[in-house]
């Protein structure tokens, strides 16, 4: 039923694409972002708590238009500390009672001190104009990588998605874009953590490889990408931008222990 | 209207995580012991080698679990029930705020402080000089040319022990034996103890066995890995070893003391091992609590599980404190006697 719910409130928000203008772009541009992401995960295979993380974002994009298409290319970095979002930062202590010189001592544990998540993605889309929009495909790797508890977790995917996107307002130096993804195939890699990570190879990274990769589609894995950018042609020529870019994903590969995780980012963009 | 729609949208996808993510569990008593039995139910790799029936575990506890009402009897009701699986991967690490020790199962639960072994007192009273190769390796040489080597851990990959290793061995390859000490320290990579071990080793030779749960059932699990001891290094050191082990000796260095014990110029003198083998993953309660558990079968190359049981050397000799106190390591002392022979 939530599932349901989450649809219908997405249908009215490409919904108001509809009947919009478009704006002239530059040939090519390059554009750098900074800003701030507060992402949600929820691994059930790992806790039964949901982690929150704020970070900051820094990304960089090129885009190249041609008379009927254009590409980009884009690297998103977003790095910040992941806590228990009922519990926040916690500490542990494991007291010696009696060693064997001196007094007492204790050892506390703080989880997840300082940096300890990072969403690190690197996409290619391209796009063919149709009518006011533009309609084509995007192919990014997106790692997830962080502390859940006291354990690393990460999660990657190299995905597939059609993309679609289009300027629902456009008023003299004033653009408004909307723009959406949906991963249709996808390389996903979810640690196991039931396999030995020592095991068969003498990396970690391998060894989840071989063991906790697999292909997916959109029957086990679910992924919407949505975003919106206001963008404000300065006197300059220059191109000032803020956009919201909202990922939500669902992944069902161990029954019962999905892996959900969402994250809104706000980003303010300055076009070289 | 379609602002409207843009602001509800916005604010769903900022906030509800109950509709985005599903809920979390409830941090209730009963709740906090569900998750915990469950996990174990789902990961846990040693109910067949320890012969426990979980399900039954769970008919003694859970209606106890139903009248749990503070944390102090939920801390009472889950170190009762982990303490029965007398593994030393098991621990439960309360929040510095619940007030709550932390507790181990096994036979690291039985023990308190380390009071059998001193790296000090070797160095002061044993050692005519030491060295210290990063990242784990005290050596030096002992009376009558005999080398030693303390380990201090095994948490790196064998591509940062190979250059530190070869400083130890070529510092030692005169001596007339070598007295391998993994007593104190801390657990690790299981690839660090089958590289170190292969320094000694002449031939190549299985020396253990591991595989881990993969399914809903105590013995669903993959197909074993065999571990092979083989030669590493420019030289294979094949003179007399003695290894020095004791109750702390858990883990990654258990899985050492594996490969060490097929090699036939080694002899194990000191205290029985922990008896805590497989691989571990840390959890989490939903009140924020940790905990850990073992997940695998961890054995020797003829399927013989220690699990629970330690190693046990073949010189038993237990370390008094007083005698630590005097300055005296007896077990050192007594391998210094046998390599000597």
């Amino acid at each position: 039923m939530k599932k349901i719910m989450l649809l219908i409130f997405l249908i009215p928000f490409f919904r108001l694409a509809q009947g919009q203008g478009l704006q002239n772009t530059p040939d090519h541009q390059w554009t750098i972002g900074l800003g701030y992401q507060n992402a949600k995960t929820f691994d059930r295979n790992i806790s039964p708590l949901i982690y929150s993380s704020n970070n900051g974002v820094l990304s960089t994009s090129f885009l190249k238009n041609k008379l009927e298409t254009q590409w980009t290319l884009g690297l998103t970095l977003s790095a910040g500390s992941n806590q228990s979002k009922r519990h926040g930062k916690r500490t542990a202590v494991i007291r010696d009672p009696d060693p064997l010189f001196g007094e007492s001592e204790e050892t506390i544990y703080e989880i997840n001190p300082a940096l300890s998540y990072v969403d690190l993605e690197l996409s290619y889309g391209f796009q063919w104009k149709l009518d006011n929009s533009f309609v084509g495909f995007e192919v990014y790797d997106r790692l997830l990588y962080g502390a859940l508890g006291a354990d690393t977790w990460f999660f990657n995917q190299l995905s597939v998605a059609p993309s679609y996107r289009r300027t629902v307002y456009s008023n003299g130096p004033v653009e408004l874009t909307i723009e959406g993804s949906l991963p249709v195939f996808s390389y996903l890699l979810r640690q196991p953590y039931t396999l030995d990570p020592s095991l068969p190879e003498e990396s970690y990274f391998k060894a989840y490889l071989s063991t906790g990769s697999s292909v997916a589609t959109i029957n086990q894995f679910q992924q919407v990408n949505l975003g919106s950018t206001l963008t404000y042609e300065l006197k300059n020529g220059k191109n000032l931008g803020v956009s919201w870019q909202f990922m939500w994903m669902n992944y069902n590969n161990i029954p019962d222990r999905q892996l959900r995780s969402y994250s809104n980012s706000i980003i303010i963009s300055y076009q070289l | 209207m379609k602002k409207l729609v843009v602001l509800l949208l916005l604010s769903a996808l900022w906030s509800c995580d109950d509709i985005l993510l599903g809920e979390e569990s409830a941090n209730t008593p009963l709740a906090n012991f569900e998750s915990v039995w469950n996990e174990f139910d789902a990961k846990y790799g040693l109910f067949e080698s320890k012969g426990i029936d979980w399900d039954s575990v769970y008919t003694v506890y859970r209606p106890q679990a139903e009248r749990l009402s503070s944390d102090a009897e939920l801390y009472s009701l889950l170190t009762e029930m982990l303490v029965g699986l007398n593994d030393s991967h098991v621990a439960l690490l309360p929040t510095e705020e619940s007030g709550f020790e932390f507790f181990q199962s096994g036979a690291l639960g039985k023990l308190d402080s380390m009071t059998d072994f001193s790296l000090e007192i070797i160095k002061e009273n044993y050692l005519t000089n030491h060295e210290f190769a990063d990242p784990f390796f005290t050596y030096g040489i002992l009376e009558s040319n005999i080398g030693y080597i303390h380990i201090e851990g095994f948490s790196d990959l064998p591509k940062f022990l190979d250059e530190p290793m070869s400083d130890v061995l070529n510092a030692l390859e005169g001596t007339d034996g070598i007295i391998v000490d993994v007593r104190g320290g801390y657990g690790g990579e299981d690839l660090a103890g089958q590289f170190l071990g292969g320094r000694f080793a002449s031939s190549s030779q299985p020396y253990m066995k591991s595989r881990v749960r993969n399914g809903p059932n105590p013995n669903d699990f993959t197909s074993f890995e065999t571990w092979n001891l083989i030669p590493t290094g420019d030289f294979q050191y094949t003179k007399p070893i003695v290894v020095l082990t004791h109750r702390f000796t858990i883990s990654a260095r258990e899985t050492f003391c594996l490969a060490m014990k097929v090699l036939p110029q080694v002899t194990f003198i000191g205290d029985t091992t922990a008896g805590a083998f497989s691989n571990q993953i840390n959890r989490e309660m939903p009140n924020g609590w940790g905990y850990s558990l073992s997940i695998g079968q961890w054995v020797d190359a003829n399927n013989q599980s220690y699990e629970g049981v330690g190693l046990v050397p073949d010189i038993l000799i237990e370390n008094e404190k007083e005698d630590l106190l005097n300055g005296v390591d007896e077990a050192l002392e007594r391998a210094l006697d046998q390599l000597a022979l």
